[in-house]
C-alpha cells in the first residue's frame, strides 16, 4: 500500500516541466534523425513512383533496395544514430542532474532551476552513472544466467515439456533484475544529491536501501511498468492499426509519437517522485 | 493450347490413376530389400541389403559403382566437411564432433562371386583421397543390357552426432543416405555416381523398396512409404516393415519421444484417401495444426496445380531441438519440418519449411531431375512453387511473415536474395563450382525462383500453371534436363525463350532497367502544347517490359518495350507536361535488381518519406528514452 500510495502521490501538474525538460532533448535529437532520415530517403526514391506508394513492392522490398543502392548513405545515417545515442547518454546525465535536483528539492520546474541544477550536478551524476555500469552488467549477468537456468530446469524435469513456458520464466527474472538495477541507479542518484555522500557511498546505500526494500521497489517498478503498458494500449487504439496508421496525415502520426514519448518521461518523473517519496 | 497439352490433360483428368500406372508406370531399375537393427546405446545400425539392379542401357558393364554417403562424417577432410567450410563448422565445434561411417561388411553377387575384397573407393569429383563417399567393385562377368545383377550386401553404420541431415541427438536418430546405394549407369556406360557434397546428395534410379527395421520396442519409427508389417518380438525389440514403389531413395528416423498424429485427406483426382502422418517432438504441440494445415495445404494446392500425389502416405518429421541439423529435408514420400520456440509464430518457420519440403515430393520426387548438375531444377522451380503457395496461403490465412516491424511476402525474401546475388557462375551449373553456400543458395533457390516467378508474370499466370502441369505429367518419374525444360518451355508457349535462359539460367546476367530522363517543354501556349521527352535504359540485362507515360492531364501511353535495345527513347507533344514516366510500373519483373530507379515523377508528392521518416524517428526516440534518465 505504501508503495502505491506513493506511486499516485507522484501524479500532479508539477511534474509536467521536469518531463518536458527531458522529452523537450529527446525531440531535438528526433529532429535531426528526422531530417537525416528524410535527406536520405528523398535522394534515395524522392522523385519516384514508390514516394507515393509503396503497395506495389512492399516496405521490405523497398527499405532493402535503399540499403542496397544508397550503402553509403544508410552507414553514415546509421553511424550518424550510433554518435547520436553515445551522446544522448551524456545529455541524460546531464538532464538527470537537474531532474533529480528539481523533484527532490522541490524545487519550482522553471527550465532555468532545472538547467543550473543540472550543470551544477553533472559531475555527481556522472559518476554515480560509471559505478552503477556495475549494476547493470551485473544485472545481465543474472538474466542470462535466469534464462539458461530455466533451460537447464526443463531439460531435468522433462523434455516433453514445451520451451515456450521456461523461456518467458527466464525472461521474465530477467526483467525482476534489471528493474532492480535501474532502482539501485535511480536510488544512488536520490542519495548523491539528497545527503551530499560520495558517489560510492550513495551507491552502497542505495544497494542497502533496495534491498531492505525490496516489496516496494518491486511495487512500484510494477506500477510504472503498467503506466506504460496503458499508454501503449491507448497508443495502440489510436494508432496501433496499420491501416489507421496509413490513413493518418503525417503530422498527426508525428503528434500521436510525442505525446507518447511525452508520457514516458513524464511517468518516469513520477517514479522518482514515489522513491524519493519512500525515502522521506 | 497444344494438342499434346490438351491429351495430357484430359488424360490426367479423367484416368488419373490409369496414367499414373500405366503410361508413366516407372521401369524399376533398382529393387532393394534391406533389412537394418539400430542398437541407439552402442549408436550403431547393423543392416543387410538385397539389390536387384538392372541395366537399362544399351552397354555392357563390369563395374558398379554406389553411393557410400555416410562416410561423408567419417573425418573432417571428407568432400562434405570441407566443402561445408570453417563458417559453417568451426574448428572448436570439430573437435567435439562424433564422427560417424559406413562399413561394408560383406557384399557378394547373390550365390557366386565374392565381392568385399574388391571393393576401391574412388573420388571422381575432386580427387579427394580422404574422401570415402563412393565406392566401386569390377566384377567378373558383365551385365549385358536388359539384364539383372543381384547383389547381398552387408554393413554397419556408426551414427554420427547430428549437425546436418542425418545423425543422432541423444535418443533422436534420423537416417538419410544411409545404406549402400547404386549409382545411376548413363546411356553412354558411363557411371552417374558422385560424391556427397555441402549442397547436393540427390540423383538415383526409380525403383521399389522394402525395408525392415528392428527398434527396441519403446522407439517410433517413421520412415519412407508404407508400413505394412508390424512385430513384436521375444527380445522387446519391435520390427517394422516399410515398403514403396517408384522412389528414388529411403529415409526413416527413431526416437522414443515422437507423439504419432495421423490423419488423411482425399485429394480431387485419387480414388483412395492419403495418409498424413506426423511425428511430433514433445514440447511442440503449440505447432502440430500448423504442420497439418501447411501440409494439406500444399497436398491440395499441387494435386489442383499438378497432379495428385499418387503415393498412399507422406510422412513429416518434427526434429527435437537438439536435432535440427536434420531439419528442413526431403526425402522420398518422408520430409523434415522445423519448430523455433517463440520466433515460430511471427517467422512462420513451420509454415515455410513444411510447403516447401512437400512441394519437393514433386520437384526432386517425382520429377527426378539431377541435383548435383542441375539443382535449379529442383530447388529453383520448388521455390517458385512456394511463392506461388505462400501467396495463397497468405492470402487465405490472412496472415504475413512478421519480422515485428514489417509483415513480408516470401517472394520479398527471395527477391533480396535474387537482387543482392554476384552471379559468378551460371545458375546451372554443378553445385560444388559455386563459389560459397550464399552464392549457391542466392543462385539455385532465389535467382531462379525470381526467374521463372518474372517469367510468370509475362507470359501470365494461366499459361504458366498450365506449363508446368504439361511438364510434370510430362517428365513423372523421370529424370529431365534443363534442355527438356526449356524446350517443353518454348514448345508450349510457341515462343522462343532462349534470350531468357541463355541469360539468367545459362548465362551470368543481371537485370537493371531504369529511367534514364524524363523532361517537358512548353512550346506552345495557344493551344497549350509540351515537347515530352523519356529516355528509357537498360543498365543490364533484357527482359522485355512495359512501359508508361502518365500526363498531368491524367492521360496514359503504354508500350511494350520487346526490342534489344539498351536505350529508347520517347518523344511526344502533348497538350499537358509529365507526371509520371516508368520502366515496369506494376513491377512484374522482380530480377529487376533496382526497383528504385524504375520510375521519375516530375511534381510528385512523398508522403511515403514523410511517413517512413517519421516512424523512424519514433524508433528512434523510443530508444533514447530507454536511456537511465
Amino acid at each position: 500500500m505504501k508503495g502505491i500510495r506513493a506511486f499516485i502521490r507522484g501524479f500532479g501538474i508539477r511534474n509536467v516541466k521536469p518531463a518536458a525538460f527531458g522529452w523537450i532533448f529527446n525531440l531535438a535529437f528526433a529532429l535531426i534523425a528526422f531530417y537525416s532520415v528524410e535527406k536520405l530517403l528523398s535522394y534515395a526514391f524522392g522523385e519516384t513512383l514508390l514516394a507515393e506508394s509503396v503497395t506495389p513492392i512492399g516496405l521490405f522490398t523497398l527499405v532493402s533496395d535503399v540499403v542496397r543502392h544508397c550503402a553509403d548513405g544508410v552507414w553514415v545515417i546509421a553511424s550518424l544514430g550510433f554518435f547520436s545515442v553515445g551522446l544522448f547518454l551524456i545529455v541524460t546525465i546531464f538532464l538527470s542532474g537537474g531532474v533529480y535536483a528539481v523533484l527532490i528539492f522541490d524545487e519550482k520546474g522553471s527550465f532555468r532551476n532545472l538547467i543550473s541544477s543540472a550543470v551544477e550536478n553533472f559531475f555527481k551524476m556522472a559518476v554515480v552513472f560509471l559505478i552503477n555500469i556495475v549494476t547493470w552488467l551485473a544485472a545481465g549477468f543474472l538474466s542470462l544466467l535466469a534464462l539458461f537456468g530455466f533451460l537447464k530446469l526443463r531439460s531435468v524435469l522433462s523434455p516433453r515439456l514445451p520451451l515456450e513456458p521456461f523461456i518467458w520464466m527466464g525472461a521474465g527474472l530477467a526483467m525482476v533484475f534489471l528493474l532492480y538495477a535501474s532502482a539501485v541507479h535511480d536510488f544512488s542518484k536520490i542519495f548523491r544529491l539528497r545527503e551530499e555522500k560520495s558517489g560510492m557511498a550513495s551507491f552502497a546505500k542505495a544497494i542497502r536501501f533496495v534491498s531492505a526494500h525490496k516489496l516496494v521497489v518491486a511495487v512500484l517498478s510494477l506500477l510504472y511498468l503498467a503506466s506504460g503498458g496503458v499508454i501503449l494500449l491507448v497508443y495502440g487504439l489510436l494508432l496501433g492499426s496499420r491501416e489507421l496508421a496509413a490513413a493518418a496525415p503525417v503530422a498527426i502520426l508525428f503528434a500521436v509519437y510525442e505525446i507518447v514519448i511525452y508520457f514516458r518521461y513524464y511517468l518516469k518523473t513520477v517514479l522518482i517522485r514515489a522513491w524519493i517519496d519512500i525515502v522521506s | 493450347m497444344s494438342k499434346r497439352y490438351l491429351v495430357f490433360v484430359l488424360a490426367a483428368v479423367l484416368f488419373p490413376s490409369r496414367l499414373f500406372l500405366q503410361e508413366n508406370e516407372p521401369m524399376p531399375v533398382v529393387q532393394y530389400r534391406i533389412n537394418a537393427r539400430l542398437l541407439p546405446d552402442a549408436g550403431r545400425v547393423v543392416g543387410s541389403e538385397t539389390l536387384i539392379w538392372r541395366n537399362s542401357t544399351p552397354v555392357a558393364v563390369d563395374e558398379l559403382r554406389f553411393h557410400l554417403y555416410y562416410n561423408a562424417f567419417r573425418n573432417a577432410q571428407s568432400t562434405f566437411m570441407t566443402e561445408l567450410g570453417e563458417r559453417w563448422l568451426p574448428s572448436t565445434r570439430l573437435r567435439e564432433l562424433h564422427f560417424g561411417e559406413i562399413r561394408i561388411t560383406a557384399m557378394r553377387v547373390a550365390g557366386g562371386e565374392e565381392l568385399t575384397g574388391k571393393i576401391v573407393y574412388l573420388a571422381p569429383d575432386d580427387g579427394n583421397g580422404e574422401d570415402r563417399s563412393v565406392m566401386a567393385v569390377r566384377l567378373a562377368r558383365r551385365v549385358d543390357p536388359g539384364a539383372s545383377i543381384s547383389l547381398e550386401i552387408g554393413f554397419t553404420l556408426q551414427v554420427p552426432q547430428i549437425f546436418a541431415r542425418t545423425g543422432r541427438a541423444k535418443e533422436y536418430f534420423f537416417f538419410g543416405q544411409w545404406f549402400p546405394k547404386i549409382g545411376v549407369l548413363q546411356p553412354d556406360g558411363t557411371w552417374h555416381c558422385h560424391q556427397f557434397h555441402a549442397h547436393s546428395e540427390f540423383f538415383s534410379d526409380y525403383g521399389d523398396y522394402q525395408v525392415s527395421l528392428t527398434v527396441p520396442g519403446r522407439f517410433v519409427v517413421g520412415a519412407s512409404g508404407s508400413l505394412v508389417k508390424r512385430n513384436i518380438d521375444a527380445d522387446g525389440t519391435k520390427t517394422v516393415v516399410f515398403s514403396q514403389k517408384g522412389i528414388h531413395d529411403f529415409a526413416w528416423t527413431a526416437y522414443p519421444l515422437f507423439q504419432r498424429v495421423v490423419e488423411s485427406i482425399r485429394l480431387k483426382g485419387n480414388n483412395r484417401k492419403t495418409e498424413i502422418i506426423l511425428l511430433l517432438s514433445p514440447g511442440h504441440k503449440s505447432v502440430r495444426e500448423c504442420y497439418l494445415r501447411s501440409v494439406k495445404f500444399a497436398l491440395t494446392f499441387l494435386a489442383d496445380r499438378l497432379f495428385p500425389y499418387p503415393y498412399p502416405a507422406i510422412t513429416i518429421v518434427d526434429p527435437p531441438s537438439d536435432g535440427m541439423g536434420s531439419a528442413g529435408m526431403e526425402y522420398p514420400t518422408l520430409i523434415t519440418g522445423g519448430f523455433f520456440p517463440l520466433f515460430s509464430k511471427g517467422l512462420k518457420f513451420t509454415e515455410l519449411v513444411t510447403i516447401h519440403e512437400f512441394s519437393h515430393q514433386y520437384w526432386y520426387g517425382m520429377i527426378g531431375n539431377d541435383e548435383f548438375r542441375e539443382a535449379w531444377l529442383d530447388e529453383g522451380v520448388n521455390t517458385f512453387f512456394e511463392m506461388e503457395m505462400l501467396d495463397v496461403y497468405f492470402r487465405s490465412t490472412g496472415e504475413r511473415i512478421n519480422l515485428g516491424f514489417v509483415d513480408v511476402m516470401d517472394w520479398e525474401f527471395q527477391r533480396l536474395q535474387s537482387a543482392g546475388l554476384l552471379p559468378l557462375n551460371p545458375v546451372n551449373s554443378y553445385s560444388w563450382k559455386f563459389v560459397d553456400s550464399r552464392n549457391y543458395s542466392a543462385s539455385v533457390y532465389a535467382r531462379a525462383g525470381i526467374f521463372l516467378r518474372s517469367l510468370k508474370n509475362y507470359v501470365g499466370t494461366r499459361r504458366m500453371t498450365e506449363f508446368f502441369r504439361f511438364y510434370g505429367l510430362k517428365y513423372r518419374f523421370q529424370h529431365p534436363r534443363t534442355e527438356d525444360f526449356i524446350r517443353t518451355f518454348n514448345e508450349f508457349m510457341h515462343e522462343d525463350f532462349g534470350w531468357a535462359f541463355d541469360q539468367f539460367i545459362n548465362g551470368e546476367a543481371n537485370l537493371d532497367q531504369a529511367v534514364y530522363s524524363a523532361k517537358s517543354v512548353k512550346i506552345s501556349n495557344r493551344p497549350e502544347t509540351y515537347r515530352n521527352e523519356v529516355i528509357f535504359v537498360r543498365r543490364e540485362g533484357f527482359f522485355p517490359v512495359d512501359l508508361l507515360i502518365r500526363l498531368k492531364n491524367g492521360r496514359e501511353m503504354r508500350y511494350l518495350w520487346k526490342e534489344r535495345e539498351r536505350w529508347k527513347k520517347i518523344v511526344s507533344f502533348d497538350p499537358a507536361p509529365i507526371r509520371l514516366a516508368a520502366v515496369d510500373p506494376e513491377f512484374k519483373v522482380l530480377l529487376d535488381r533496382n526497383l528504385l530507379n524504375n520510375s521519375r515523377t516530375l511534381d510528385g508528392g512523398q508522403p511515403v518519406i514523410q511517413r517512413l521518416s517519421a516512424v523512424l524517428t519514433f524508433f528512434f526516440q523510443n530508444l533514447l528514452g530507454f536511456l537511465p534518465l
